[in-house]
């Protein structure tokens, strides 16, 4: 049976964990996770607080997780944490009060490497009635703040890393884990969305100072209602820059959405009639801005215009 | 893809069960099954594929056709320019050569 994790005594959930029994359901994964580090648990019982969960394996899970040690001695001389998602992949091994980071590297290379039955796309992700805003842009762009931002005026927040796109509809699925934010987003989210919702920050990460800002109830409860794409976005933020939208020939935008799948080139012919079905049903865009607010209103100006309605 | 240099008497052909296309807007794009690769190509290098998944053609025979269906002048259409869009789509495995006796 699954309840929300805070609703299970936090010994329990560590005991779980230590077995490899603590199962993580949400959208079309289910998470196998173990591990035994105190900042995990501490983790996953803020940040995590809303999501369903059961203390015993399903008998089928998509994503199985092993947090752990890189060897022996790490267990107990300046301890580290690996994520070992079940095949070879190269991962850097981080100070165990580091181990939130390490749980999300995790599972986001288990969805990245393992994952067949979507496309999947590095891109934030919102949605609301009409369809879904999908944001594709390389790390640095600020995909995850404008994600967090649109969450905030209303939109469901699908995912702020992966567009999980069905290789039959082109549907989108939602997979809503906490917002990764880096370096000055952590300030500016914390602005639009509250202290409350942030995690604590860990300083001198591989990929600088980081915080995850903790998905809604709401959109947690609408995390099985997938959505069609009404407008594809590449925002790119650079300080200073003028605003700018520039709309994208459909074709273009899947020369540009085939570089951000993770399992594109591996799927072949069914993702690439996957995402003409998508681009076919999307406006898309280019953006460039300087600032939240600005690319806010370029998406705003986009829609009022008519595009991704 | 031509194993060594191209030559003239080479005519091109393509096999268009192993491509999927669609056009958006004057470009296309094209899944090549061989390699898994998506292409995406100009009216031009369609024009190409397309004439050579017909029958296979010359250089000269595709230069010629193209400047027909696209009514195009000898200057606007050279034949280096056909040349070019050939060397890319061989590159790709799109065309494949035939050697005519």
């Amino acid at each position: 049976m699954t309840v929300k994790l805070a609703q299970h005594n936090r010994r329990d959930i560590a005991s779980a964990l230590k077995k490899g029994m603590f199962t993580l359901t949400l959208g079309p994964f289910k998470h196998l996770v173990s591990g035994t580090s105190a900042p995990l648990l501490d983790y996953l019982y803020d940040t995590y607080r809303d999501y369903d969960v059961a203390l015993k394996p399903t008998d089928v899970s998509e994503i199985i997780l092993n947090l752990k040690a890189p060897n022996i001695l790490r267990r107990f001389i300046r301890p580290q944490v690996s994520p070992d998602p079940g095949f070879e992949v190269p991962t850097i091994p981080l100070p165990l009060k580091m181990a939130p980071l390490a749980f999300e590297m995790g599972m986001n290379l288990s969805v990245a490497l393992k994952c067949c039955r979507f496309v999947t796309v590095h891109a934030g992700v919102v949605a609301n009635e009409q369809g879904a805003i999908i944001m594709s842009a390389a790390s640095g762009s600020g995909k995850s703040t404008l994600s967090a931002a649109l969450a905030d005026q209303g939109y469901r927040l699908f995912s702020d890393e992966f567009a999980l796109i069905d290789l039959e509809d082109a549907m989108l699925h939602p997979y809503p884990r906490p917002i990764s934010l880096k370096q000055d987003s952590i300030a500016v989210v914390r602005d639009i969305v509250g202290a409350d919702r942030i995690s604590a920050p860990l300083s001198g990460t591989p990929k600088g100072d980081i915080a995850y800002c903790r998905v809604s109830e709401h959109d947690l409860l609408q995390a099985h209602k997938k959505a069609a794409a009404k407008l594809i976005l590449f925002p790119r933020y650079e300080a200073g820059v003028s605003p700018m939208a520039r709309k994208l020939n459909p074709a273009e935008a899947v020369m540009k959405l085939i570089p951000a799948s993770t399992n594109y080139s591996l799927l072949g012919e069914p993702a690439f009639r996957a995402v003409l079905k998508l681009v076919r049903q999307a406006k898309a865009y280019e953006l460039s801005y300087g600032t939240t607010e600005q690319s806010l209103q370029l998406i705003a100006d986009i829609q009022a215009s008519g595009a991704g309605r | 893809m031509a194993a060594g240099p191209l030559k003239e008497t080479f005519h091109w052909k393509s096999d268009a069960s192993l491509w999927l296309s669609e056009e958006f807007d004057d470009t296309f794009l094209v899944f090549f099954r061989p390699s898994g690769e998506t292409h995406f190509l100009n009216f031009l290098s369609f024009g190409v594929l397309s004439k050579c998944s017909e029958q296979p053609h010359s250089k000269e025979k595709l230069a010629s056709a193209l400047r027909d269906l696209f009514d195009l002048s000898e200057t606007e259409l050279p034949e280096s320019l056909i040349a070019t869009v050939i060397e890319q789509l061989d590159e790709t495995g799109l065309l494949t050569p035939v050697v005519q006796s």
